[in-house]
C-alpha cells in the first residue's frame, strides 16, 4: 500500500451490533485506517455522502429483525458504484434486494458479500486486499 | 382476497391467498403457488385477477389443468371450483363482491328503534329437537307421515351427531351408534379410504351386542367395488338372486342374505363406505311371510346419512390438516427464529474470540480484553435464550420457597449494573423497606425481574441512539400493598415508550422490538413466571415519554410447620395484563 493512500483510505462500518463494529473498528484501526462508523443504513448513507470513503462495509442483515430495506441497498449501492469504491456486504439479502446488487454492483467492481456468521479475518483481509486495489 | 386451499395431495391444508397480479402455480421453486408434486409441471399455470374475477390460464403444462373434472386451458374461476394440477387438487374461494353491498344493505339496530318487536319465547337446541318429534303429535297421523318423520328424526339426528366433534373417530362412533339405534342391522361397518393406497380401511364395526366385537365381520368386495365405482348405494337381499352379483362368489360363500352398502360422498369425492348387513334364518323367513327387514327406504336413508357423514369426515380432515399446517408452519418460524438469534451469537463469539487471538498474537493486553468483553457479553446472551426457552416450554408449579423479594430484586439489580453502565444508564434502586417474606419461587421471580429490567435498560440505550442530550435512567422499586396483601416490584424507565398497538403485541412469543438482541421470549417468560405464582404483570406506557412495568405477586404466608404447601390463587385470565395507556 502506498502512503498516500494510507493517508485517504477510509472506510465507512455500516452496522447496528457495537460488538461488529468494535471488532472490525479494532481490527482495522492496527493498519492505521481512518474508520467511519454508522449504526444504520440511512446514517451509512449520509455519511457516504459527507465522507466519499473508499470502502463501504454493510450489514444487509442486521441484529434487527427488519434487513436493510431493499430501496436504501441499491441507493448506498449506486453511490457507491458512483464514486468507484466497494461495498462488502455482510450477511444474506433477500431476492429482490440480491437483484439491486447484482445489477448495480457486478463482482467485477469486487463487492463481496459474507453470509453469517462469517469469520472476520476473511473479512479483514478482504478489506485490507480492497484498500490495496483502490491504491494502485 | 380469492385463495386456493389444497385438499388433496402432498401440500394439503395450504392455504395461498391470491394477491392482484399473475400468481404462478408449478412445481418450480419460483412458483407463487409451489406445488410438491412430481407430477406437476415447473410453470404449470398462471392466474390472473380480471377485476373481481379470477382466470385460471394453463401454461402448456404436460398433465394439463383441470377445472371441475374438466381439462382447461383458460377459465373463469368461480367460488367452489375445483383445480386439479397434478395430483394436488385445490379449492377455490373467490372474493365475496357481494358482501360490501349485503353489509350496507343490513342495519343492525337497538330495541325500539322503529321496531316495537319482543321475544315472546325462547327455546334451547335440545328443547327444538323434542317438541319437533314429541310422540304426540303422531297419534292418527298417516303411515307415511310417520315414516318421514321418523325420517326426518333420524337425520336430524345425524346432523346433530356429526356437528359435535373434530374427532373422526368419535365422529364415526356415533354414525354408527345412530344407525343401529335406528335399523334393525346385525354388523356393521364403516370404511374410511386411505388416501395413499386408494384402498378402504375399517374404521368402526359393531354388532348388535355393542362396538368391541371379537367376531370377523367379512364384507364383499364385489359389493365395495361396485359402490366405490358406481358411487350408488347397494341393497341387496338376497344376493344369489341380484343378477349384478352373478360373478361375486364371495357373496354366495359369506351367505348374506340382506346387506345395505353406501358409498360416503362428500363435496370433492368418495371418502369411504358404510356397510350393514342382518341375516334371518331359513324358519324366521317362513315366520314372517318372507319379510325382509332392510327395504329401499333404508337404502335411501343410509344414502342421506352417509352423505352427511361424508361431509363431516370432510370437514373435520380438512380442519386437521389446516391445524396441522398451522402447527408446521409455527415449528418453522420457531426454527427460523432461534437460529436467527444463535447466529448473531455466533457471530459476537467469533468477533470476541477474532480480538482475543489478535491481541495475543500482537501482545495487545487491551485488545485481549476487549475481545473477551464481547465473548463473555455473548455467553450471557445464549445463556438467557437458553433459560428462557426451558421456561418457557415447561409447564411446572413454581418451587414455593419463604423468600425475601427484596434479595431477588437486588440480585438482578446487581447482575444488571454493568449492563447499565456499559449503555451509560443509571440505574436506580430503591428496595421496600415494609416489605415482608413471602413464598415464592425466587428462581423463577429472579429471571421474570431480569428479563423485565433487561428490557428497561435496552429501551434507554435504543433511545439514546436516537436522540441527542439524553440520559437514560431505569428506577427499581418494591412495595407492599398491605390493603391487597401484595408484592409489588416497579421498573420504570425514560427509554422511548411502547406504541398501544405493540403493547397488545409485546406478551406474545417472538415478538419483540429489540431485533436479535430481543429474543421475543422475555416478557412472554416473565409473563408465564407471574401467571404460575397467581400474579400478573401491569404495563403503563406512553411513546417518547416511558414506560412502566409492574409485577404483582400475592402474599402468600409459611404454612405452619406439618401443613401441606399453600394452594396458589388462581389468576383470572383477562386480569393477568392490564394495559393501562396514557
Amino acid at each position: 500500500m502506498t502512503e498516500s493512500a494510507t493517508e485517504t483510505a477510509a472506510v465507512l462500518i455500516v452496522d447496528p451490533s457495537s460488538d461488529s463494529r468494535e471488532v472490525l473498528r479494532t481490527a482495522l484501526a492496527h493498519c492505521g485506517w481512518k474508520i467511519l462508523e454508522a449504526t444504520h443504513a440511512q446514517q451509512g448513507l449520509d455519511m457516504l455522502d459527507q465522507y466519499h470513503p473508499r470502502i463501504v462495509v454493510l450489514d444487509v442483515e442486521p441484529e434487527r429483525e427488519v434487513a436493510v430495506e431493499p430501496q436504501l441497498l441499491e441507493q448506498i449501492s449506486r453511490r457507491v458504484d458512483a464514486a468507484e469504491g466497494q461495498l462488502v456486504v455482510l450477511g444474506q439479502v433477500g431476492r429482490a434486494a440480491a437483484n439491486i446488487a447484482d445489477t448495480t454492483m457486478p463482482d467485477a467492481h469486487g463487492r463481496q458479500s459474507f453470509a453469517k456468521p462469517y469469520q472476520y479475518g476473511a473479512v479483514i483481509r478482504k478489506i485490507e486486499e480492497l484498500v490495496r486495489q483502490a491504491a494502485r | 382476497m380469492p385463495s386456493l386451499f389444497v385438499i388433496r395431495g402432498r401440500d394439503r391444508g395450504h392455504r395461498y391467498n391470491l394477491a392482484d397480479g399473475p400468481i404462478s402455480i408449478g412445481r418450480g421453486a419460483n412458483s407463487d403457488v409451489r406445488l410438491h408434486d412430481t407430477e406437476v409441471s415447473r410453470r404449470h399455470a398462471e392466474i390472473r385477477r380480471n377485476g373481481s374475477g379470477c382466470q385460471l390460464l394453463d401454461l402448456g403444462s404436460s398433465n394439463g389443468s383441470f377445472v371441475n373434472g374438466d381439462r382447461v386451458t383458460q377459465h373463469e374461476l368461480k367460488s367452489g371450483d375445483q383445480v386439479l394440477i397434478g395430483r394436488t387438487l385445490m379449492l377455490f374461494t373467490g372474493g365475496d363482491p357481494d358482501s360490501a353491498s349485503a353489509t350496507a344493505s343490513v342495519d343492525i339496530v337497538k330495541q325500539g328503534h322503529r321496531d316495537d318487536s319482543q321475544i315472546v319465547r325462547t327455546m334451547t337446541r335440545e328443547e327444538g329437537s323434542r317438541d319437533i318429534f314429541s310422540p304426540a303429535a303422531a297419534d292418527g297421523e298417516s303411515p307415511w307421515l310417520a315414516r318421514a318423520r321418523s325420517n326426518l328424526e333420524v337425520m336430524y339426528r345425524t346432523a346433530l351427531a356429526v356437528s359435535h366433534t373434530l374427532d373422526i373417530q368419535e365422529l364415526l362412533d356415533r354414525i354408527m351408534l345412530l344407525i343401529f339405534e335406528w335399523v334393525e342391522a346385525d354388523r356393521g361397518c364403516i370404511m374410511l379410504l386411505n388416501n395413499e393406497t386408494e384402498e378402504l380401511e375399517p374404521k368402526v364395526r359393531r354388532n348388535r351386542s355393542g362396538k368391541d366385537i371379537d367376531e370377523k365381520i367379512t364384507i364383499s368386495k364385489t359389493i365395495l367395488d361396485y359402490v366405490l365405482q358406481n358411487n350408488e348405494g347397494v341393497l341387496t337381499s338376497n344376493a344369489r338372486d341380484d343378477s349384478r352379483w352373478d360373478t361375486g362368489a364371495s357373496i354366495v360363500s359369506m351367505g348374506v342374505r340382506e346387506a345395505i352398502c353406501a358409498p360416503m360422498r362428500g363435496r370433492y369425492g368418495v371418502v369411504g363406505a358404510i356397510y350393514i348387513d342382518t341375516f334371518t334364518e331359513p324358519h324366521r323367513v317362513i315366520q314372517q311371510g318372507g319379510a325382509t327387514k332392510f327395504s329401499e327406504e333404508h337404502l335411501k336413508l343410509m344414502i342421506a346419512i352417509a352423505h352427511q357423514a361424508a361431509l363431516a369426515v370432510e370437514d373435520t380432515s380438512y380442519y386437521s390438516a389446516m391445524v396441522d399446517a398451522e402447527r408446521l408452519a409455527a415449528v418453522g418460524q420457531t426454527i427460523a427464529t432461534l437460529s436467527h438469534h444463535i447466529k448473531n451469537i455466533l457471530q459476537g463469539i467469533r468477533g470476541g474470540s477474532f480480538l482475543i487471538e489478535m491481541g495475543l498474537s500482537s501482545d495487545d493486553n487491551e485488545v485481549v480484553k476487549k475481545g473477551w468483553g464481547i465473548v463473555e457479553k455473548n455467553q450471557g446472551r445464549i445463556s438467557n435464550l437458553v433459560m428462557d426457552m426451558l421456561s418457557f416450554s415447561k409447564e411446572r408449579e413454581p418451587d414455593l420457597v419463604l423468600s425475601d423479594l427484596n434479595q431477588v430484586v437486588d440480585d438482578v439489580v446487581e447482575l444488571m449494573e454493568s449492563r447499565a453502565m456499559e449503555y451509560q444508564v443509571q440505574l436506580n434502586w430503591q428496595p421496600s423497606e415494609r416489605l415482608p417474606q413471602s413464598m415464592f419461587d425466587p428462581e423463577g421471580m429472579h429471571r421474570a425481574i431480569l428479563n423485565v429490567a433487561t428490557n428497561a435498560i435496552d429501551a434507554c440505550e435504543s433511545r439514546s441512539r436516537d436522540a441527542t442530550d439524553y440520559a437514560g435512567q431505569v428506577d427499581v422499586s418494591t412495595e407492599y400493598d398491605e390493603a391487597g396483601r401484595l408484592l409489588r416490584v416497579v421498573i420504570c424507565d425514560n427509554g422511548g415508550g411502547i406504541a398501544p398497538e405493540d403493547i397488545k403485541q409485546m406478551f406474545n412469543i417472538f415478538v419483540s422490538k429489540k431485533g436479535s438482541r430481543g429474543t421475543g421470549l422475555g416478557l412472554p417468560v416473565s409473563q408465564k413466571i407471574l401467571t404460575e405464582h397467581g400474579g400478573r404483570i401491569l404495563v403503563d406506557s406512553e411513546v417518547g415519554v416511558g414506560s412502566r412495568f409492574a409485577l404483582e405477586l400475592p402474599l402468600i404466608e409459611e404454612p405452619p410447620t406439618g401443613s401441606d404447601m399453600p394452594n396458589l390463587p388462581s389468576p383470572d385470565d383477562s386480569d393477568i395484563l392490564d394495559t393501562r395507556q396514557s
